[in-house]
């Protein structure tokens, strides 16, 4: 029985209703008849028969969206059944019936009234992908009015920048879809408005090529974005390497780390484990984290003592997004009046220290698309400064 | 032009089948038979079409379903439909008379 069954992919789009139903009809006259779609977009299985004249009509499911894959009910097959149509099967929202019999009545008799039905639907999709298209908007809209506008972009980086863009691509997906079905249903409004029903078209071939590079196309431009995202890959490794800065010299004496007491970070126990700054990577996200460190330190003048050290850590996959993140810690300097100083080591984009809100001295540190916030919170020293750049070659050396 | 709201103005479809079921309540394949018979099949009404259009009017409260016996419902026209019904049949009738005003004219 298997044997009888061919797979052949569909030379136009059931959406094109009239070129369909014509494709469909020529296929029985070649002895093959249509028994289910396939897994593939625009396959079709076939059943091997004996060249038969058939007619092949599409109507639609429902006007409500919620039963487009729906199989029509007994009452619909049964009265379908009455009148020579036997149904087929149900292909993205439209029941294909079939009639071997010329003399059978019209399955749909009355254009107007398909026409109706139809606008109903078109009405429906084009609601919904509006609905679908707005609603990343909307969810940027809350998020900045709930964060503030200040915060805006920090949070969205920390909580799934990536997974936000890939929703908004699916939401875009699935909009252009609806448009896509109003565009192609545009066709048959035409032919139904001149008062006639979709029958078969013997030029039906002439949208072939068109509709086979639109095809090719689409499959290239999905294969393409396959293929960039899992090459795009997100890595921190062999990037911290900043350099003393020659000239980093203050009245303050220098404290100097000794080791890391205390790490504290409850997002990631391997992190813990390796004791600093390890390697990870992530494909299709931001990498984000946050933690705090506590380190012994000594002073240049021979005190001991202990700094506290809040990070924020964002590997963003964007140019763009990285500054945006990065103009927003500096706001804070901005907020605190303190003057923007860039003289931190030579292998990094722009480095500033700042005291933030709280008084504590901070710094922002951007290398490529890193952007790392450091906080002193608490000092054992409040005449100290840390030697930074001894902190970093700690938390090298760790994950090294 | 059917830009116009077809249940404001009924559809020839639509019109036999209230017609069909100001005569008697009846399931599917009876409305489509008498249709075929009041019209001398002059107007062969599509299973499709009758399908849609039973499930407009269900849902307009044109018409409700009083009994189903395996796969056959059985349906009888409302108040409201017969409201429709009578309306569209005034409409029909005030353009035949504009037709004829115009062929007794001799235009």
């Amino acid at each position: 029985m298997k044997k009888d069954l061919k797979k052949i992919t569909a030379p136009c789009s059931y959406m094109d209703i009239e070129e369909f139903q014509s494709w469909l009809e020529d296929m029985s006259r070649q002895g093959y008849l249509l028994t289910k779609p396939g897994k593939m977009r625009n396959a079709y299985l076939f059943h091997r028969i004996s060249p038969l004249k058939t007619r092949y009509r599409l109507t639609p499911v429902s006007d409500d969206l919620e039963d487009w894959n729906e199989r029509p009910d007994t009452e619909k097959r049964s009265l379908a059944e009455a009148f020579g149509w036997d149904y087929v099967c149900t292909v993205g929202g439209f029941h294909i019936y079939r009639s071997y019999n010329d003399e059978d009545r019209e399955l749909n008799s009355d254009p107007q009234v398909l026409a109706e039905y139809l606008r109903q639907l078109r009405k429906k999709a084009l609601i919904s992908a509006l609905a679908v298209l707005i609603s990343p908007v909307l969810y940027l809209f809350i998020v900045g009015f709930l964060v503030g506008p200040g915060h805006f972009w920090q949070y969205l980086i920390r909580n799934g920048l990536m997974l936000f863009v890939s929703f908004s691509l699916l939401f875009l997906f699935t909009t252009f879809k609806g448009i896509y079905r109003s565009v192609k249903l545009a066709k048959l409004f035409r032919l139904l408005n001149a008062r006639k029903l979709p029958i078969y078209y013997k030029d039906w071939k002439k949208g072939e090529k068109r509709f086979h590079i639109q095809t090719a196309f689409t499959y290239t431009i999905g294969v393409l974005l396959i293929i960039s995202f899992s090459f795009y890959r997100v890595s921190s490794q062999d990037r911290l390497r900043f350099r003393e800065h020659p000239e980093d010299s203050r009245n303050l004496p220098f404290v100097t780390v000794l080791n890391l007491a205390e790490f504290s970070d409850s997002q990631s126990a391997k992190r813990l484990e390796a004791g600093g700054m390890v390697n990870w990577t992530q494909v299709f996200s931001d990498v984000n984290y946050e933690w705090t460190e506590i380190v012994d330190v000594v002073s240049s003048d021979g005190r001991e003592g202990r700094f506290s050290i809040e990070l924020s850590y964002h590997e963003i996959n964007s140019d763009w997004l990285a500054d945006r993140l990065t103009n927003e810690y500096l706001k804070e300097a901005e907020s605190t009046g303190t003057p923007r100083e860039n003289n931190f080591a030579a292998d990094v984009d722009l480095a500033y220290f700042y005291t933030d809100h709280r008084g504590c001295p901070a710094a922002v540190i951007r290398y490529d698309n890193t952007v790392i916030q450091v906080c002193f919170v608490r000092s054992d020293f409040e005449d100290a400064y840390l030697n930074l750049n001894a902190w970093i070659d700690l938390t090298v050396n760790m994950r090294q | 032009m059917l830009a116009r709201k077809t249940m404001e103005t009924l559809t020839e479809a639509m019109f036999y089948v209230l017609m069909a079921l100001k005569c008697n309540p009846m399931c599917g394949i009876e409305i489509a038979s008498t249709i075929d018979i009041l019209t001398d099949n002059r107007v062969n009404i599509g299973p499709a079409t009758l399908y849609t259009v039973l499930a407009r009017f269900e849902r307009e409260g044109y018409i409700s379903e009083i009994a189903v016996s395996g796969r056959k419902r059985t349906y009888q026209i409302t108040e409201v439909g017969l409201e429709a019904y009578s309306e569209e049949l005034e409409r029909l009738k005030a353009c035949l008379l504009d037709a004829d005003k115009i062929e007794r004219s001799g235009s």
